[in-house]
């Protein structure tokens, strides 16, 4: 059943497969480094194909490993998906937390953040595909995992921000809104094949996001800035 | 430099005849009056979309397998035309309360009502229009839903005219608000209590405004009511199912 791990098929962008055989390599690195290939593999294979359509077969020849490798890490396709989809979360936490780094001025942060959010989704579409698309075609825990997701990079963007005449709860609400509305954007974008373009959005979405906490006229100077 | 703003709770922000478009017409098939597309949605919103089956849809339909086979090849057609249906008499209703009005804001905000109305009454259909049907990973269907969705933009993107500065609108406006309003009802089916539609429409009403008329307009809304039908207006000459 198992295939050999040098045997597989595409191996996704930038994830070096290990040398075959004993290499010597400490454990720790082995493991990451797979771990990081089935994440790639399963980013690429959902957004190429869908959720329902990506089997764990295609997933672990994408990685360049075993099918047995595969379940050594993971009891599940969805298991695999949320391990991924976690370790997506981290990293566009980490790529808003340093956008944010030295932006005392509100506005200014949060277009720093977008700018960096929008390089890092052109630079790679398929991370919309797989964080954005695929949940909504995946239903159930996916959906709950979607809501998380948005609510964590939302929680990183709003934070700081001035204190508005809306209620709290109503706050939160617009800040899911607006994010709910981001991600449409992002989708759409990507969907008409114009997935580089993304970093073109800057301007509307800093305008559309900071209007309801900083008032239209500072959101459109920052946006035009 | 910029135009005076309209006056807040005039009801009006400009006086801009509203023209709702493309101009829906009314389904030849009435979709609630068809047992299949009712069946397949409640199948779909129950089990599923992968677990629904063509003989659990014929069976609550309560109609033959023969029938079935002489109106769709397979399950999946019958989600697409059972979709488009229902897609093409929420557009038509939504046109009809939109132009009964005599200003943007309060046609968008009838529009939102007939809407909540016609969501409130279909439970189900909610969850299967906005959530279920994607699972389908279907692109007719994907395409289909987004111009329902896209019809609600346009609508909204009418705003544009009566905002003081429509050059200053974001263009990515309409579609922003669309994807705000559809987070806002995902979030409220997510959270395990079927969300009331029509508790819905003030916050909805708030994310249409605000890029458009700005903040303190659209704060408005979250305090507006439900504008009168043009049912009443017009002698009950409203938006009926059973209408020709």
């Amino acid at each position: 059943m198992s295939k050999p791990e040098q045997g597989a098929g595409d191996e996704p962008a930038g994830l070096q497969r290990l040398p075959p055989g004993r290499h010597g390599l400490p454990r720790e690195f082995v493991t990451k480094n797979q771990r990081d290939r089935l994440a790639a593999a399963i980013i690429s294979c959902v957004a190429e194909r869908g959720y329902h359509e990506s089997t764990i077969t295609q997933i672990a020849a994408a990685a360049g490993l075993s099918r047995r490798t595969f379940y050594g890490y993971f009891k599940s396709k969805e298991e695999c998906f949320f391990d991924a989809y976690q370790l997506i979360g981290d990293h566009l936490a980490e790529v808003l937390e340093e956008a944010a780094e030295g932006k005392k001025a509100f506005p200014a942060k949060v277009r720093a953040q977008l700018e960096a959010l929008l390089e890092t989704f052109a630079a790679n579409p398929d991370l919309v595909r797989f964080s954005l698309i695929a949940p909504a075609t995946a239903g159930g825990e996916f959906l709950e995992r979607y809501r998380a997701f948005l609510e964590r990079l939302v929680a990183i963007v709003s934070e700081g921000h001035p204190k508005t005449r809306v209620s709290p709860e109503r706050t939160e609400a617009t800040a899911m809104a607006a994010a709910g509305g981001l991600a449409a954007l992002l989708v759409s974008k990507v969907r008409a094949g114009e997935g580089e373009a993304l970093p073109e959005l800057l301007p509307d979405l800093t305008e559309l996001l900071l209007a309801p906490y900083v008032g239209r006229k500072r959101a459109a100077a920052e946006a035009q800035k | 430099m910029a135009p005076s703003r309209p006056k807040p709770g005039s009801g009006r922000s400009r006086l801009t005849p509203p023209r709702a478009e493309p101009s829906p017409v009314k389904p030849e098939r009435d979709p609630f009056q068809d047992p299949i597309a009712l069946a397949v949605v409640d199948v779909v919103a129950e089990r599923g979309y992968r677990a629904a089956t063509v003989a659990e849809i014929i069976e609550r339909a309560g109609v033959s397998r023969e029938e079935f086979d002489g109106r769709f090849a397979d399950k999946e057609d019958c989600v697409l035309r059972s979709f488009d249906a229902f897609a093409a008499d929420w557009e038509w209703r939504v046109n009809n309360a939109y132009s009964g009005q005599p200003d943007w804001r309060s046609g968008l905000r009838a529009a939102a009502y007939e809407v909540a109305d016609w969501m409130s009454a279909n439970p189900n259909l909610v969850r299967f229009g906005m959530v279920d049907i994607l699972e389908a990973e279907n692109e007719m269907v994907r395409v289909r839903r987004e111009q329902a969705l896209s019809y609600g933009g346009k609508l909204i993107d009418r705003g544009r005219e009566a905002a003081p500065d429509p050059a200053a609108v974001p263009e990515a406006a309409a579609m922003m608000a669309v994807g705000s309003i559809v987070q806002l009802l995902t979030h409220r089916l997510q959270s395990g209590t079927d969300p009331d539609p029509v508790e819905m429409v003030q916050p909805m009403m708030y994310q249409a405004v605000r890029p458009y008329l700005g903040e303190e307009i659209a704060r408005e809304e979250l305090e507006m009511t439900r504008p009168e039908r043009q049912a009443a207006i017009d002698g009950d000459k409203g938006v009926s199912n059973d209408e020709t």
